[in-house]
């Protein structure tokens, strides 16, 4: 899923950001790359995301959320587990 | 080592620098609690058991990446200034991500001693860090300071010394992996011999193939391959792997106050409300608290007056001498001092929207509304500190990270209403709308507003196609506002009109005097004087306007100066000292009356002042910012035409109606 249909106060994991590379660069700058975790704090301010990422407090407009691919933290969890039990 | 040492003051925008900086200089730069609020760097030289030292605050920085102009300058000074020692000022309660900067500067080869800044607030958040892990997974020097508090100041000064006087440095090196470090071990190899410095040659290495553009250009060599992301990742992936065990959570801290408060203030419906609330709170304070306090400060001016009169009259001095006392100098610059409180009220409050980290969510809260325009959000910082004053605003513009935008917002700054325009609309509605100056005041701001946007739209739709960078802004913790803060930077402010006051208004007030007592053939009545002249040649072009008389075209040709001396001229033209007095306003009233205005007139005359050429500084920083005397010279003329555009509309459409 992508990030702009995140739901509050849920962790995430980045998988893919697909964005131009000076954008994917200031992402970077801020924290956000492949694998980290990030959480939405407010996904309610008409157009923007206020999220948590390593520890800073990063808004960011739409226009970036749609296209940051990104995995629930809960369901990876679950995830594993039930290959764990397949296995 | 006794000479001058050069310490380099790098960090993440907002992690305290500058309160650092100004703690050891005693430099009163501004501070505020919204990324960005230094824009160039500053030097303050200070002594230490001896030693001097020359601090170098620079403008906050994510990375050393050249994406924005405070990237490049700070990159460039590591390089080419080599500081003997970076200062690398880390926010501690956001330790994970200020390191990402501090692994690149460790890439670059200087000698760094992390300062961590903010101890408390991580302590209040139930952070505890182990500074002993850290120094170790690092091999740093890491000093514990709290630049608000003045905490460990000492320490750190050593611990440069130290550091200086050490002879070999032996950072640590992050391991990106055998392909990666295979390129860059072959690059260095070729970047040997172009004669850089041995110590950046890594780094230049790393940024080749981050694929950095500048690099590219400086060094003329091609890379194939594409490492950034990797390179990036294994920073990160780095402090992950340390991260853990330096700081332990004691509270469960996910959901920080701020990020509780940010839900209700940046939230879809309640944000915008809110804003408005918070301006009008701003104005409330700067009219009611602010007229409170030029009313007690009249008393003051008034008894002031009658004693020079009186002094004068006692030494039998020459009347033109008591005219150029009296009427120039206590009236021109008497007349602009009277408002210093109202002044010193908005900064104020400004302050404290800044300082309590406010000032960053309006960008956030704006940037729906200004994205429809085709501006990012971060365009309405440089706006609302217009309010406040135009150079210092248009110089926050540099946040934007579009060049176009950035000249937008520079160009549409300059119409929200400054300081110094309040004491014309104070003026003119105290003696045209006697009971509602507030209100008229408010439709001149929100004019001002207006005209920006319609003026930006304009200008998006011929300077600037294309997409508007979307919005990354980091929000800060909220604070509580600091006393301190609030109180140095409204009187750095308060002093500046005061100066200006005792420079420029009082040199134009004697101007202006002078002008208007004398003509090529001595001395002689005002209407007859150069100043009457002067106004007369150019009243014309304000006929349609509704103020086509001298004294209002003398007064906005001297305004350009600065908006004061519009006000402080009127007090010349006049001959009125004491504007807050009522016997005065009544002799005022009747001598505009006379001259032929009316409410009409008078509203379309402020609107005029709102909206007509920026003052000559900030006309100085629009040059300075766009590197252009173009856009200078076109600030002036289209402002200009602005001006007599809308004051015209306003004057010609009111007449149908009055």
């Amino acid at each position: 899923m992508t990030l702009d249909q995140a739901v509050n106060s849920e962790t995430f994991i980045v998988k893919d950001i697909d964005q131009n590379s000076k954008m994917k660069k200031r992402l970077q700058d801020m924290g956000l790359t492949k694998g980290a975790r990030i959480k939405v704090i407010s996904n309610n301010t008409g157009g923007s995301f206020i999220l948590n990422v390593r520890g800073s407090r990063v808004a960011l407009g739409k226009a970036i959320t749609e296209h940051i691919q990104v995995e629930c933290l809960h369901d990876r969890v679950l995830g594993l587990k039930t290959v764990v039990q397949a296995g | 080592m006794s000479g001058n040492m050069k310490v380099a003051f790098i960090g993440n925008p907002n992690c305290g620098k500058t309160t650092l900086f100004n703690a050891y200089t005693g430099a009163k730069h501004k501070v505020g609690n919204w990324p960005g609020v230094t824009v160039e760097k500053k030097e303050g030289t200070i002594v230490y058991k001896g030693h001097k030292m020359t601090l170098v605050d620079l403008p906050g920085v994510y990375s050393l990446s050249p994406y924005s102009m405070e990237e490049i300058l700070t990159r460039e000074y590591i390089i080419d200034a080599s500081p003997d020692v970076v200062v690398n000022i880390i926010d501690a309660s956001n330790l994970e991500r200020n390191l990402y900067l501090t692994l690149q500067l460790i890439e670059l080869g200087k000698p760094v001693i992390l300062a961590l800044n903010m101890m408390d607030v991580a302590k209040n958040r139930g952070l505890i860090i182990h500074i002993d892990q850290l120094k170790e997974a690092l091999n740093l020097p890491v000093i514990e300071v709290i630049a608000t508090k003045k905490v460990g100041m000492d320490d750190l000064l050593q611990e440069i010394l130290e550091t200086v006087r050490q002879e070999s440095y032996d950072p640590i090196q992050v391991n990106y992996g055998e392909e990666i470090e295979m390129e860059i071990s072959k690059l260095t190899t070729q970047l040997g011999n172009k004669l850089l410095k041995q110590d950046t040659l890594r780094w230049h290495a790393i940024k080749l193939l981050e694929r950095d553009q500048e690099i590219y250009k400086k060094l003329n060599v091609q890379v194939i391959g594409h490492y950034e992301e990797d390179i990036a990742k294994g920073k990160y992936d780095y402090i992950s792997g340390f991260i853990h065990q330096v700081i332990e959570h004691t509270a469960d801290n996910d959901e920080t106050a701020s990020d509780r408060v940010d839900k209700v203030i940046t939230n879809r419906f309640a944000g915008l409300p809110i804003f408005m609330a918070m301006m009008l709170a701003v104005f409330a304070f700067t009219f009611k608290v602010g007229n409170y306090l030029a009313g007690l400060l009249d008393i003051v001016f008034g008894a002031f007056g009658d004693l020079v009169s009186q002094l004068l009259v006692g030494i039998d001095a020459a009347q033109w001498l008591s005219s150029l006392i009296v009427d120039g100098i206590i009236g021109g610059v008497g007349g602009i001092l009277i408002f210093l409180p109202n002044i010193a009220c908005l900064f104020t409050a400004i302050s404290i929207l800044e300082d309590s980290g406010y000032m960053a969510r309006v960008a956030l809260i704006m940037d729906k509304f200004m994205r429809k325009l085709g501006l990012s959000g971060k365009a309405f910082i440089p706006m609302i500190l217009g309010f406040g004053c135009s150079v210092p605003a248009i110089m926050t513009a540099r946040t934007l990270e579009d060049e176009r935008d950035r000249l937008i917002a520079i160009l549409i700054t300059p119409f929200m209403s400054c300081s110094a325009r309040l004491p014309i609309y104070i003026l003119f509605s105290r003696i045209f709308f006697p009971g509602n100056e507030v209100l008229i005041a408010f439709s001149l701001y929100l004019l001002g507003v207006v005209i920006a946007i319609l003026v930006a739209l304009i200008f998006k739709k011929t300077l600037s196609k294309g997409e508007t960078a979307p919005l990354i802004l980091e929000l800060p913790a909220y604070k509580k506002p600091s006393p301190l803060t609030i109180a140095i930077y409204v009187w750095e402010k308060v002093k500046g009109y005061m100066i200006k006051a005792g420079t420029v208004i009082f040199v134009a007030s004697i101007i202006i005097w002078f002008i208007l007592a004398f003509n090529l053939s001595g001395k002689t009545d005002i209407t007859h004087s150069i100043g009457a002249s002067i106004g007369q040649f150019i009243s014309p072009i304000f006929v349609p306007l509704g103020f086509g008389n001298w004294q209002a075209s003398l007064s906005l040709i001297a305004g350009i100066m600065g908006k004061e001396i519009v006000v402080s001229t009127m007090s010349v033209i006049y001959g009125i000292g004491d504007l807050m007095g009522d016997g005065d306003t009544t002799q005022f009233m009747a001598q505009l009356v006379a001259a032929g205005f009316t409410q009409l007139s008078a509203y379309a005359f402020m609107v005029f002042s709102l909206l007509y050429t920026p003052c000559v500084a900030a006309l100085g920083v629009i040059k300075k910012e766009t590197n252009s005397w173009k856009w200078m010279i076109f600030s002036f003329v289209y402002q200009l035409a602005v001006a007599w555009l809308v004051a015209m509309v306003v004057y010609q459409i009111g007449r149908l109606f009055v």
